[in-house]
């Protein structure tokens, strides 16, 4: 066992009172992760460290904060990786940035990540009915499009995307993600209207 | 206070088909999740799906599989349902987009699984799970007539004076508002209850909720000794090495290299049932033949390279971060790790529950399919399959009746005990988080792979002493945003009823069958034993067995051997 101290950023909207940094000392072995060690302090110290979680194993995409500055899922940053960079040997855990925080490490992803994942009309529109069996295509197109499809909506890409912080209207790189993931399926029959669609948005793809 | 025809509450596999399928039978549909969507534990299903859809296939094979599975303890008539439905079911997903794996030809390909006669479950590489559950919040979407109500949190189900489920009590977990919904009918589909167990493959949301909501309001639970311990997870933190491994091919070894399972299950080898594969693990470890960290190991180098970055990508990741292994390379060290609950609340092929207007559909229902033993890619299957029936059958009662307002007073009540918990002083009682580990460690301990009578009412006892120590807990958080702490609580009430009741079911199951084995009673006793337990709370509260037959169509028992 090792110890690890974590300086967590709080708020809680209900004091009135700025957000404020706390230092919660854990005992863990360093293979272990930031969020093992922020539920650990949750467990001991207290119960009311606000973050989302709840595979910890990296799928289900709850646990988006930054540690030490970047964003990461807690839940596979492991301590001993995460200390190295920290400057007084803190591991500091923030909430995600560009998007507003509701309470601790918990922010409000609905703007600007759900809202956008929306404005890419994320769901298939093939021409006409279905086949009576499946569609047939060509097993690289699966393989390739689940690539974007394993994408966990963590939300990480958009708290460090800086084309976000000068235009926050950007759409960002999880909703084009999820758009990536039609304009490459062989089954989509609105390919070109898609990628019309974007390229027009003043908000959306540009260089 | 929101009106909807029909209620689900859950929002993973069973609970966003349930809702779909309610809102194209024309019912309008409120959805609760105490987590965002995609944030669900149907997610973690990682290995395919099954569907007997290859023409030299047949749903008779697929659902004799899951009858042997189950160790003649599935009910055959929902398994001849499920198996049947499952095709079309399939190629409903495949038409509304998931990305599933395709041969050469580009047609939908399959890989082998345990305890299947053919090769016949579909998967997305191994994270079939997610893919489905990221294509069904697609429709979700896209059908905005269906409202949505993310990261709301239930507190109880709502009855009428007549004992008729109308709706649920709920907290937007946002702003600690609570809400009294009103519904003609209200399906649970929010999961199982793997959190009573540490270690445990499921994630920190599968606390059995709806298990212990329907069991407060007098539906009967049915199977829920019946506890499955999945073959390959990791020691130490519970994670889950998808059973597609051993479908590609990967071999378990003991610490003295011998290919253990031909002593086993000589014809299967590596892809018998689980719990099968889980006790001869178990065995080899207890004899003295793991390795000193418990664990036995899975070599799955012998599946070729570009293969296992096809089809197993995210294992490659497990194996890296979460073990410093490299599976490409070198055997990792797993072992038998609590994974899924097969009991849950006893439904009817439709999802009825025993409460009139209740329907409960995945794993947190037991229609039952999976028995005594449930099959790697059945549980995506049930999920749908049940799901889609709920909701049909949900919105057919719902366009049949007159909405009956829940009553405003059990939201009072409600509200005064919420408060009563955020508002209390901590005396002498434990932490919530102490309760809880306890809670896993004994479930672990003495209701797992192997059981006797001893240690099952070691583990009674120490459920029941927490049970009390529970009524006195109190929490830190004294907030209304984001009150994690008082959620935490209330989940901790739910896993102990939940865990009771396995506990219970266990002692009183002096045979052995399926995940269900008794080392002081090492046979299956068909003559006794072929039937349901179903636990019910009596009016003292207190828990009350009773049994139901097992449906049998077409397969008699016979000895179950792979």
């Amino acid at each position: 066992m090792a110890d690890y101290t974590l300086r967590i950023r709080r708020y809680e909207p209900e004091k009135g009172l700025p957000p404020y940094w706390q230092d919660y000392k854990v005992d863990l072995e360093g293979h272990r992760s930031v969020l093992d060690g922020i539920l650990q302090a949750r467990d001991r110290e207290d119960g009311s460290i606000g973050i989302r979680c709840s595979c910890q194993a990296a799928i289900c995409g709850s646990c988006g904060v930054r540690v030490n500055g970047q964003a990461k899922l807690a839940c596979n940053t492991k301590l001993a990786d995460a200390v190295k960079r920290g400057d007084d040997g803190a591991i500091v855990v923030e909430p995600m940035g560009n998007m507003p925080v509701l309470k601790d490490l918990i922010v409000n992803m609905d703007a600007v990540h759900w809202k956008k994942v929306q404005r890419v009309v994320p769901w298939l529109l093939p021409e006409g009915d279905p086949p009576e069996r499946e569609y047939v295509v060509p097993p690289e197109s699966m393989i390739d499009i689940t690539q974007s499809m394993a994408c966990i909506h963590c939300g990480a890409c958009n708290s460090d995307c800086l084309s976000l912080e000068v235009d926050p209207l950007f759409i960002g790189p999880a909703a084009l993600a999820k758009a990536y993931r039609f304009v490459g399926d062989p089954r989509d029959a609105q390919t070109e209207e898609r990628l019309r669609d974007l390229a027009e948005d003043p908000h959306g793809i540009y260089d | 206070m929101p009106e909807h025809d029909v209620l689900v509450i859950g929002a993973g596999l069973a609970g966003q088909r349930a809702a779909l399928s309610a809102a194209q039978a024309g019912a309008s549909v409120g959805i609760i999740s105490k987590v965002h969507p995609v944030r669900s534990h149907s997610n973690a299903a990682q290995g395919g799906i099954n569907a007997a859809l290859n023409p030299e296939d047949s749903w008779e094979s697929h659902a004799y599989d899951t009858v042997k599975g189950s160790d003649y303890l599935g009910d055959q008539d929902a398994i001849e349902i499920m198996c049947r439905e499952a095709p079309d079911e399939l190629l409903h997903l495949e038409h509304i987009g998931v990305t599933f794996h395709r041969n050469e030809e580009g047609l939908l390909g399959t890989r082998a699984f345990g305890g299947a006669s053919a090769a016949r479950t579909y998967y997305v590489a191994d994270i079939t799970g997610q893919a489905i559950l990221h294509v069904l919040y697609e429709q979700l979407m896209k059908h905005d007539e269906v409202h949505r109500y993310e990261e709301w949190f239930t507190t109880g189900l709502a009855l009428d004076e007549t004992g008729h489920c109308a709706g649920a009590i709920t907290r937007d977990m946002r702003d600690g508002s609570m809400e009294l919904f009103s519904a003609k009918a209200v399906i649970l589909a929010t999961g199982g209850n793997g959190q009573c167990f540490n270690p445990t493959t499921n994630a920190l949301i599968c606390t059995g909720d709806g298990i212990a909501q329907a069991y407060r309001a007098g539906a009967p639970l049915m199977d829920m000794e019946m506890i499955q311990y999945h073959p390959t997870t990791l020691a130490g933190n519970g994670l889950l090495i998808t059973e597609g491994a051993r479908g590609e091919g990967a071999h378990l070894y003991n610490a003295l290299g011998e290919r253990f399972m031909e002593k086993y299950a000589p014809n299967k080898m590596e892809l018998a049932s689980r719990d099968v594969v889980s006790r001869a693990e178990q065995t080899e470890i207890n004899e003295g033949r793991g390795f000193p960290d418990g664990t036995v190991a899975l070599d799955i180098t012998v599946v070729p390279r570009k293969r296992i970055h096809e089809a197993l990508r995210e294992i490659v990741n497990v194996g890296r971060d979460f073990a410093g292994v490299d599976i490409t390379k070198e055997p990792i060290h797993i072992k038998p790790g609590n994974h899924y609950a097969m009991g849950g609340v006893k439904t009817d092929v439709n999802g009825q529950t025993e409460v009139p207007g209740l329907y409960a559909a995945g794993e947190c229902a037991c229609v039952s399919v999976h028995g005594g033993n449930r099959l790697g890619a059945n549980s995506l299957l049930d999920t749908l399959v049940f799901g889609r029936r709920s909701g049909a059958h949900a919105a057919e009662r719902a366009a049949n009746m007159l909405l009956n307002p829940a009553s405003e007073a059990l939201l009072a009540d409600e509200e005064r005990q919420i408060s009563d918990l955020i508002g209390r002083e901590p005396g002498k009682a434990r932490r919530v988080s102490e309760l809880k580990h306890e809670l896993g460690a004994a479930m672990d301990k003495d209701v797992a792979v192997f059981r006797q009578e001893a240690g099952l009412q070691q583990a009674l006892e120490t459920v029941q002493r927490l049970k009390q120590e529970y009524e006195g807990v109190a929490i830190d958080d004294h907030g209304s945003v984001f009150n994690q702490d008082l959620i935490s609580a209330i989940e901790l009430g739910y896993m102990l009823d939940c865990a009771e009741a396995s506990v219970i079911s266990a002692i009183h199951r002096t045979e052995s069958r399926g995940a269900h084995f008794r080392t002081d009673y090492p046979e299956r006793n068909d003559e006794e034993w072929l039937k349901h337990i179903n636990v019910t709370l009596d009016g003292d509260r207190k828990p009350h067995i009773s049994y139901s037959p097992v449906t049998i169509t077409q397969w008699q028992p016979e000895e179950r051997k792979y």
